[in-house]
């Protein structure tokens, strides 16, 4: 059976990466914009341990604020190194997706 | 020092009285695991509140927990366990320190009041009140407590998804806390005779306070540096 958890992880960061450079936000609001735009699977327990790793790589970094609902909450904002990464992984999957798309083309035409 | 894990660490107290039973005892569980792993301490505290945050508001959107990590909580602690921060060799060798310092001298005080005790009924308030012999047995349940301590410390933290459920891992840890129990009685019955020396009860008392001293200005100054720059 197609194994997606492995394809996902690898791109999962890099989506993560350009929500939060978009706007600094909170793991629930990832989680919702993520899954807005298609990822109707995912929740908060599969972004958090990859917000864990971004944030250990110094990709992301984070602070806790109040949130209206009661407890604090935890803020992330990109940092300059990741949006080195981001760029580079917006640039690896244009190259990757038109690849891959080329492939699964074949035989189409 | 102020130590600001302790004050973290009183705040999740705090907060973790609004959760649910149910919710309570699931992040019991899943910190008591990430105990077992080479996580950073002080990250295991930041995660704790991560997670009570989300499970109330998890509450409040009249979900509960598993709808926010999944069903599998061993396997969402072990992506935390994969993605989080490693203790370093610092960090390894002061939490052992504090071991050392706080679990060996609980045994030591332990040790010094018994004899006080014995002494003085035998003997009234002599100058030998002062005089702690140290006997093989002390030695051997010494090593064993610690040994068995961290043990029990492993096996429960590693453990702690299936002591929940299981009644097998329930009865295996009675039973082995019960021999090791046992085991540290009849090495003191057995070995008290046989003494290896005599010391000055003043003298482990110096060594722990220096030792303690010394723990906590380092783990504290740790601790405070790491929570400033997380």
């Amino acid at each position: 059976m197609f194994d997606k958890s492995q394809l996902m992880r690898g791109t999962l960061e890099g989506c993560i990466l350009k929500v939060i450079f978009s706007e600094v936000t909170y793991g629930y609001e990832i989680m919702e914009k993520l899954k807005s735009f298609g990822f109707s699977d995912i929740s908060e327990g599969t972004i958090y341990p990859l917000l864990v790793r971004l944030e250990k790589k110094a990709l992301i970094s984070s602070e806790f604020r109040p949130s209206p609902l009661g407890p604090n909450r935890k803020y992330y904002f990109i940092t300059g190194d990741g949006e080195d990464m981001l760029h580079l992984f917006e640039e690896y999957w244009s190259s990757l997706s038109q690849t891959v798309n080329r492939i699964l083309n074949l035989g189409e035409n | 020092m102020a130590n600001l894990e302790k004050t973290l660490r009183k705040e999740n107290n705090l907060s973790e009285k609004q959760l649910t039973k149910e919710n309570n005892l699931i992040l019991t569980d899943m910190i008591v695991y990430l105990h077992s792993s080479n996580l950073c301490e002080y990250d295991i505290e930041i995660i704790r509140k991560e997670l009570i945050g989300m499970a109330l508001e998890a509450q409040l959107r009249e979900e509960g927990l598993s709808t926010v990590v999944g069903e599998d909580y061993k396997a969402f602690c072990d992506e935390l366990i994969k993605n989080g921060r490693k203790k370093t060799s610092y960090e390894t060798v002061l939490e052992f320190l504090y071991v050392v310092v706080f679990g060996g001298g609980a045994l030591f005080f332990y040790e010094i009041i018994k004899n006080i005790i014995m002494v003085v009924s035998k003997k009234g308030l002599t100058n030998s009140v002062l005089d702690l012999p140290i006997s093989w047995g002390f030695v051997v349940s010494f090593v064993c407590a610690i040994l068995f301590a961290y043990g029990i410390f492993t096996f429960v933290s590693k453990n702690s998804f299936e002591l929940t459920d299981s009644k097998l891992h329930k009865f295996l840890f009675i039973v082995g806390f019960t021999i090791i129990f046992v085991g540290i009685g009849f090495s003191r019955y057995f070995f008290d005779r046989f003494i290896l020396s005599t010391i000055n009860i003043l003298i482990p008392i110096a060594i722990w306070i220096v030792g303690f001293i010394v723990v906590k200005i380092l783990s504290d100054k740790h601790l405070n540096d790491l929570a400033r720059t997380h």
